[in-house]
């Protein structure tokens, strides 16, 4: 592959390419220190239009627009024909500038992929209950706890599920998801703002790394609902379950909300870029008649899982609260980040690393192409 | 009329002027009732893409009357006063004239961006293909930088465009 077009990166740093061409520049972007420097350039000089330019929007002061004037104006210029004019809303409530309307957008892989994570980690083993009221069980995680799973019990694992061919999980319940906004490249500040929890950059990067871009996902509401208990049944049996869950279950509408995001991304000419992102973990709501405890018994004593790692998942205590990371040996290991418990995953491949960990509720996740103690000298000083 | 205060917001930050803000919005309104999108449509995003487009024109027909009138007086001294009170901060009426250099395409380009759209909506505003979007808003940077640099009189300050930059995009420097 010959160097990038400058139009390429630019379209890399603002999530504008997918599928092959992404691919393409990523493995070529990982290998060409030209393109490295170049992408570091343009993610300098994006952020540094992003800035000014949000400045002059916050800048602009509309006042007080006149609706009601307008209207009037427009009123004369249409000519009285058929259409009613409704009373104009009250203005006075107009805020500073902020163009447009959302629109829903791609949010960012490593936001995406830690949200995944935490919801089917919660989904399978850890749903978790906290303050419940009378209606509603609802479940936040709080903490991680890591689980040892050796590359035998994977493979025994993979075949069991290579059994069952395509799961369809669009027959298996409706699920819609309502994403509150889109998300947005902003500045650092203005994310401050605007994710609701403390975010903490991290003050020490390796040499030469300097802030490029930030992104914030609005929160978002993933609604499970009409779960078609017989079919999640006919499929927990081929995989040789004994038991089924409560028909109780179909009935339930499950609500997964998954709070609002930051990403933040450093670039330096001479490496691959560190991504930063953090959230308030994810929670999930179940109602009352639904016996969560009743769906936690069948998924664990599903026959594939090796015995070693169903006693160690039956034994995680307050399981409600906890989410579960696998420890598979030369990809995952259990780290302490400061006094809390995290996991560091490095890519079977190599190069490619993550740092994640949960403190206080909030998850974050450093990821790159960073050894532990690189990626946990970050970590630390975002504490 | 739930949607004008929105409109007028987002057609004044692309064209940077108050009093046009409001003529362009109410031709978008106009057009809302000459030729209503088909029912079920989102009125608020047929006007901003209309205010948007009108917007752009509004901004081409102006570099050309400026530029007809009197090509000596091509400065951008002649942008039109902001109100009393319109545009707060040093930095944002320097970053308001130095927009008002650009090209309107560049302009648009630049800060339909910031606003987190995507090139998928940037494309059709400035009648170029979705695949000159990210070329275009590179080199659109780089002039702002410079705009912004020569206004702010920052040419040779931590602001100033990295010649590395330039050479290696092949900007043209006028």
């Amino acid at each position: 592959m010959t160097h990038c077009a400058v139009g390429t990166l630019r379209g890399f740093l603002d999530g504008e390419l997918e599928g092959e061409r992404l691919e393409a520049v990523q493995r070529h972007v990982a290998d060409c220190p030209h393109c490295r420097a170049e992408l570091a350039a343009l993610g300098a000089g994006a952020e540094w239009a992003g800035g000014r330019l949000g400045g002059y929007a916050r800048g602009l002061n509309p006042g007080a627009v006149e609706a009601e004037a307008a209207w009037g104006r427009m009123e004369a210029v249409w000519g009285g024909g058929a259409v009613t004019p409704r009373r104009p809303r009250a203005v006075a409530d107009v805020g500073p500038a902020r163009p447009g309307a959302p629109r829903p957008r791609r949010i960012w892989p490593v936001a995406s992929g830690v949200a995944a994570a935490l919801a089917l980690s919660s989904l399978a083993f850890s749903p978790v209950r906290a303050a419940a009221g009378d209606v509603l069980q609802i479940f936040r995680v709080q903490q991680v706890q890591v689980v040892t799973v050796s590359a035998a019990d994977v493979a025994s694992i993979e075949k069991a599920l290579q059994g069952t061919g395509q799961v369809d999980v669009q027959g298996l319940a409706r699920v819609r998801v309502t994403p509150h906004g889109a998300a947005t490249t902003t500045t650092l500040a203005a994310a401050r703002q605007q994710v609701g929890f403390p975010l903490t950059a991290p003050t020490a990067l390796p040499a030469g790394y300097a802030l490029s871009g930030v992104r914030v996902q609005p929160p978002m509401q993933v609604d499970f609902s009409h779960l078609q208990v017989a079919a999640i049944n006919r499929l927990l049996a081929s995989l040789g379950s004994k038991e089924g869950l409560p028909a109780a279950v179909g009935a339930a509408s499950i609500d997964l909300s998954v709070p609002s995001s930051a990403v933040l991304r450093y670039a330096a000419a001479g490496g691959p870029p560190i991504e930063v992102a953090e959230t308030v973990t994810p929670t999930l709501s179940v109602p009352a008649g639904v016996d969560v405890n009743a769906v936690r018994h069948v998924l664990l004593n599903l026959p594939f899982l090796p015995p070693d790692l169903r006693s160690q998942l039956q034994s995680v205590s307050d399981w409600q609260n906890t989410a579960v990371i696998p420890q598979v040996p030369g990809v995952s290991q259990p780290v302490r980040v400061g006094g809390a418990q995290g996991a560091f995953v490095s890519s079977p491949q190599g190069g490619a690393t993550m740092l994640i960990w949960l403190s206080g509720g909030v998850v974050r996740v450093v990821r790159g192409g960073l050894t532990l103690p690189q990626a946990n000298a970050i970590a630390l000083s975002m504490a | 009329m739930a949607h004008y205060p929105g409109l007028v917001r987002h057609v004044a930050y692309l064209v940077g002027d108050r009093t046009a803000a409001e003529d362009v919005a109410q031709e978008a309104f106009l057009r809302l009732m000459r030729h209503p999108p088909r029912a079920g449509g989102d009125p608020g995003a047929w006007l901003r893409v209309v205010g948007t487009r009108l917007a752009y024109n509004y901004l081409r027909a102006e570099r050309r009357r400026r530029a007809r009138e009197d090509s000596a007086l091509h400065d951008p001294a002649l942008l039109p006063p902001a109100a009393d009170g319109w545009i707060r901060g040093g930095e944002a009426q320097a970053v308001r004239a130095a927009l008002a250099r650009l090209q309107p395409r560049d302009r648009i380009a630049l800060l339909l961006r910031a606003s987190g759209r995507p090139y998928a909506e940037i494309a059709p505003a400035i009648g170029v293909r979705v695949s000159s979007v990210g070329t275009l808003l590179a080199r659109a940077t780089d002039r702002l930088r410079r705009e912004y640099a020569l206004e702010a009189g920052e040419g040779t300050g931590a602001d100033a465009v990295p010649q590395a930059t330039l050479e290696s995009e092949g900007v043209r420097v006028p």
